[in-house]
């Protein structure tokens, strides 16, 4: 197999189908959350859409949150006042049906076990308003960080990622953020390799992975991104500091010595490839441990 | 009062600026696991990435994990959190409800380990973990070399074993009182419930076990049988509690 094709066996593996048990379960959430959002605002004038990974067609299977964004129009009130009545009023909406958990601008919806905190339905519903009848920005409001409210557009960061033609390689940024647990947002991360592949859109996968890894484990310094939504008024310099940045180098280096060595499958933690052998293997080897340990449950 | 080791900041020193053989030990495992990196977040050093699971020479598997060093390691056990969804948050599948995994009882690790470094424990317990959640992928259960019971039960079981005694919480505390004391009296109650005193019974036996059992082992295991009994008695205590109510609702 070529290093390109192990690259999209790779993506294969993680492509979520449209009739799946993942999508099924986010479809039937997103229903749910709609309809208490529409019950606790009965008549009031509000776009619920999708948003995220879903939209922009990146999702992957090992991290497939959902994005639900509920916005009230410019002139509507019933929702609230301000933005951040309107955060909290979609909160509360939500409370009796799901455990609500507030990030800086979404709310992260887990199940409900006994009134505690369960299960993560993978969920984050983004409040926020219009600025306008033209119905494309619209402000969020903000938990932390300097301002308290964010403009943003969410069509414009879809058609940024949809209209990069390096979404395969997106995805793979994604897969190898969340194996090597690393502790950038993945908006940022998005961001660094479109501005990284500028004119390798023709490149097979592995030349533009390879490429994108080669820059960063070279580059000592931060690139510079901005949020195609709002270049002038959201400084993103604090999602990719110095210590990201040293993070992503660490993680592209090992990344490269690992292809280099085994393959891009090495390089992703995957299992050799042992085809049917593999079961037998960590049964013979799961049995016969030299020195057993007994797993507990404290 | 335990003294604590502080820095010029009057914050606790970090371990492995106290002991950096510790964390040179931890880098020399890391060969073995490239796909682990060390990082520092908010003063705490952590393991991140993925941990490979190897047999016959090969990488069979890996499982996205974050190691925890706490504050006093290396006297202390690192915590391995396991990320991701594929195995699922349930005593069934070992995993805690902070999703960190339960490889062990963990003195029945510290009495058995052939060393404290930090490669034999990717090696044994991490190692057998990861292999075990293979095995049960495959066969729905956990392999033959076994799993604890959960909760106060498999640590009974677990100190039964350390110890060589039967599974009997008391038994099993009344033996810990005497392991852990740093002098033993000949003239205290035998542990084996002869009525006999030690020195006229089983004198040779606890004199055994002392050898075998290090007292500050001893003492972390009375420590925690201590709070299963505290468990025990609030649990009876809720028990009787709500029969009681019960009662009080039939006869109204």
């Amino acid at each position: 197999m070529s290093r390109t094709s192990d690259l999209q066996a790779l993506l294969e593996a993680q492509h979520i189908s449209p009739d799946s048990r993942e999508m099924a379960e986010l479809q039937n959430h997103r229903a749910g959350v709609e309809a208490a959002i529409r019950a606790a605002f009965h008549g009031a004038s509000i776009s619920i859409q999708y948003g995220g990974s879903k939209k922009k067609g990146t999702m992957i299977k090992e991290s497939y949150d959902l994005d639900i964004i509920v916005y009230a129009y410019h002139d509507e009130t019933r929702l609230g006042e301000n933005l951040s009545d309107i955060y909290n009023n979609v909160a509360t909406a939500l409370s009796p049906d799901y455990f609500v958990h507030p990030k800086t601008s979404a709310l992260r919806l887990y199940a409900k076990a006994d009134g505690a905190r369960g299960d993560r339905l993978h969920i984050d519903v983004v409040p926020g308003r219009y600025v306008d009848e033209s119905r494309g920005d619209a402000y969020l409001h903000q938990n932390s960080g300097q301002k308290s409210r964010l403009k943003t557009n969410l069509q414009t960061h879809v058609d940024h990622i949809k209209t990069s033609g390096v979404i395969g390689t997106l995805k793979l940024g994604k897969l190898a953020r969340v194996r090597y647990d690393l502790d950038i947002k993945q908006f940022a991360l998005d961001l660094v390799l479109i501005e990284l592949l500028k004119g390798k859109t023709a490149e097979s996968l592995d030349q533009q992975f390879t490429h994108v890894l080669q820059i960063i484990a070279d580059r000592s310094t931060p690139i510079t991104i901005e949020d195609p939504a709002n270049p002038a008024g959201n400084d993103l310099s604090g999602l990719l500091d110095t210590q990201v940045w040293s993070e992503l180098r660490n993680v592209a280096t090992t990344m490269l010595n690992q292809a280099d060595s085994g393959g891009w499958g090495l390089a992703f933690g995957e299992a050799e490839n042992l085809g049917p052998a593999s079961a037998a293997i960590t049964t013979r080897a799961a049995e016969t441990v030299d020195a057993p340990t007994k797993p507990w449950a404290r | 009062m335990r003294r604590q080791n502080l820095g010029r900041d009057n914050r606790p020193r970090r371990w492995w600026k106290i002991r950096p053989s510790a964390l040179d030990d931890i880098t020399t495992a890391l060969s073995a696991q490239p796909l682990l990196r060390l990082t520092e977040v908010d003063g705490k050093l952590i393991l991140k990435g993925m941990f490979g699971v190897k047999s016959e020479g090969q990488t069979v598997d890996s499982f996205p994990v974050r190691i925890h060093f706490p504050g006093n390691y290396p006297h202390g056990l690192p915590i391995v959190e396991v990320l991701g969804e594929r195995i699922p948050t349930s005593p069934d599948r070992h995993i805690n409800s902070d999703r960190s995994a339960c490889l062990y009882v963990p003195e029945e690790w510290l009495a058995h380990r052939p060393d404290d470094r930090f490669l034999t424990f990717l090696r044994i317990p991490v190692r057998n973990f990861f292999l075990g959640q293979l095995y049960y992928e495959t066969h729905k259960r956990f392999p033959p070399t076994g799993e604890r019971q959960h909760y106060g039960a498999g640590l009974i079981d677990a100190y039964s074993d350390i110890l060589g005694v039967p599974a009997k919480i008391n038994e099993i505390h009344y033996w810990l009182r005497i392991l852990a004391s740093n002098r033993s009296k000949g003239h205290w109650k035998c542990p084996c419930g002869s009525g006999k005193i030690v020195r006229q019974c089983c004198r040779q036996l606890v004199f055994d076990k002392q050898q075998n059992t290090p007292v500050w082992l001893a003492k972390r295991m009375k420590r925690e049988i201590l709070k299963e009994l505290e468990h025990r008695r609030q649990k009876r205590t809720r028990r009787r509690v709500d029969d009681q109510k019960r009662d009080v609702r039939e006869a109204a």
